[in-house]
């Protein structure tokens, strides 16, 4: 009971992270960025293989996979200089499902559908996460450091810049400001949290394939950002608790047979997607149009 | 020769057709839905069920599912969420869960296992013949006919076609019946000539995506010319040149890609499109 107490309060702290980097574009931006997913599961299998073949501990292996998603956030800073809305949208989902299918192609390098495993708990040098007391706090220190973090640039002169910027691009523009370097800024942070994420998934659960990082997990994400949608991120964090008790009760429960647990599990929680997306859709903000 | 000419045909008509079911649910109601490729899954279902039970309760459960479910979802979504901005981004994900649970539902169902149908199978120049008259048909309907050019006009400005006293809820509701009809008929097409499980739906999905942008969003009298030269260079590279076939899945994404940020009017498009 105890060690399902830990599951939860580890995994739910690591989606409540991705969320709030999902959160974070949205709320902004005022679009769906899933290529945001793209980065979580290339930081996962760069962290992975960084510490599989290099032996580097968890901290250089996340500033290595940060530098090496930088690429990737060019390019999303390209699309979203030359796309708006449900285009900008679709060209994102695009680049999610071309590295979903890369890291089923890419046997050499990724594995496969057979995933790696393995991957080290080792933090720095020789110090090492031993069990999940250990595990959990380092978890909660990283979530705590990036949620306080979050919060102070909220409280920032350069957080409402961003929410100009979101909100009234053209008017920011005719005033003179150049709004590159706050589309920049903005996808930059949510690719660090997509990378830090990403990480500590695939440190915690030591076993990363594709479907890891398929539509399932986007269901999570999306149910905890549309529940925490009016919340800051401790309120993400309770969200994602709850979440992911419903998600792993169902899985150990046993209400339905072995076979029929993943497709149970799904039904479920994209029949929530809906109802969140039919109840909440009409609350959220989204872009205005100029 | 006759077996790759038969295979080309065949994916021209697939994707050309799933490019078509796209390009039209977006014309009517202005949003990408990206559950058809589950529809299209459920629709194979459908037809198996029927061709290996006969009009079983099943049957006939999945076949109210299947429609009831296409209406209330659309309906729901016009009615709830009128301002056109915040209701392309509500159908992204509502469509994206709701092909999810499809999905799910349909392996619950049925298992993983793929199924298939052997019986009938066009030949080669069945399949030119019935692409010869898709194109064909397409072309005179939306250049040549009142109806054609009343879909394009409800596309462009609905409320002034209603202005003009149309029914558009009729006329839609009818263009909603034979593209159900359409999507039977490729499902029906998928299963005889090769085999589906559920997953597959939404890559066809992507696929047809893929070929609808490439040809420009409003101009579907291009889709199987466009489907043509996507099969033909996917031929090429996969078959011909022999690149590993697990990356065939991999081309359309980055034609899309290229497509968003080349040319996102798409090849046939004159008018640059407003993003």
């Amino acid at each position: 009971m105890q060690a399902f107490l830990f599951h939860i309060l580890i995994a739910s702290l690591i989606f409540a992270l991705l969320a709030s980097g999902f959160k974070t574009f949205l709320k902004l931006k005022g679009d769906l960025d899933f290529s945001y997913m793209a980065i979580v599961l290339f930081a996962s299998y760069a962290s992975t293989l960084l510490s599989l073949k290099l032996w580097l501990g968890w901290i250089p292996a996340m500033m290595v996979s940060f530098l090496m998603s930088f690429p990737f956030t060019l390019l999303i800073l390209y699309l979203s200089n030359k796309l708006d809305g449900v285009y900008f949208t679709l060209g994102t989902l695009t680049i999610y499902i071309f590295f979903y299918q890369f890291a089923y192609n890419a046997e050499w390098l990724t594995g496969g559908a057979l995933g790696l495993n393995n991957m080290s708990s080792i933090l720095l040098g020789s110090r090492k996460l031993v069990g999940l007391e250990q595990t959990l706090l380092f978890v909660a220190g990283v979530a705590m450091v990036i949620f306080l973090l979050l919060m102070l640039l909220r409280k920032s002169y350069f957080y409402k810049l961003l929410i100009a910027w979101g909100e009234r691009e053209q008017v920011l523009k005719a005033l003179g400001i150049a709004t590159s370097p706050y589309k920049f800024a903005l996808i930059l942070l949510t690719s660090f949290l997509a990378t830090v994420g990403g990480g500590l998934y695939a440190m915690y659960y030591h076993y990363i394939d594709p479907s890891s990082f398929w539509l399932g997990m986007l269901m999570l994400v999306l149910i905890i950002v549309f529940l925490s949608y009016k919340w800051e991120e401790w309120g993400t964090a309770v969200v994602g608790m709850l979440v992911l008790f419903g998600y792993e009760y169902l899985r150990f429960a046993k209400l339905v047979p072995a076979d029929k647990l993943g497709y149970f599990r799904e039904i479920i929680f994209s029949f929530l997607v809906l109802v969140l997306a039919f109840v909440l859709f009409k609350k959220i903000k989204v872009k205005r149009e100029i | 020769m006759f077996q790759e000419l038969h295979y080309i045909l065949l994916n021209t008509f697939l994707y050309g057709s799933v490019a078509l079911l796209i390009a039209s649910f977006f014309a009517y109601s202005k949003v990408l839905n990206f559950s058809l490729g589950a529809y299209l899954t459920f629709a194979a279902y459908v037809i198996w069920e029927a061709i290996q039970h006969g009009f079983s309760l099943t049957f006939w459960l999945m076949l109210i599912v299947f429609f009831v479910s296409l209406l209330l979802v659309h309906w729901l979504l016009v009615s709830l969420f009128p301002n056109e901005k915040q209701r392309e981004q509500a159908w992204l994900v509502i469509t994206l869960g709701l092909s999810i649970l499809i999905e799910n539902m349909i392996g619950w169902v049925f298992g993983p296992l793929a199924i298939s149908v052997s019986g009938f199978s066009f030949s080669w120049w069945q399949l030119l013949l019935i692409l010869l008259l898709g194109s064909g048909g397409l072309w005179y309907r939306y250049q040549k006919t009142l109806v054609g050019k009343l879909g394009t006009a409800i596309t462009e400005n609905e409320y002034l076609v209603r202005g003009m006293g149309v029914s558009v809820r009729k006329f839609s509701l009818l263009m909603w019946l034979v593209l159900c009809g359409l999507l039977f008929l490729v499902a029906w097409v998928l299963l005889n000539e090769s085999s589906l499980k559920t997953g597959d739906g939404f890559f066809y999905m992507i696929k047809g995506l893929g070929i609808m942008i490439l040809a420009g969003i409003e101009k579907k009298e291009y889709l199987y010319l466009t489907a043509l030269l996507y099969v033909i260079v996917e031929y090429l590279l996969f078959v011909q040149w022999g690149l590993p076939l697990s990356y065939k899945e991999t081309l359309i994404l980055i034609v899309i890609l290229l497509v968003l940020l080349l040319r996102p009017q798409g090849l046939f498009s004159r008018k640059k499109r407003t993003l």
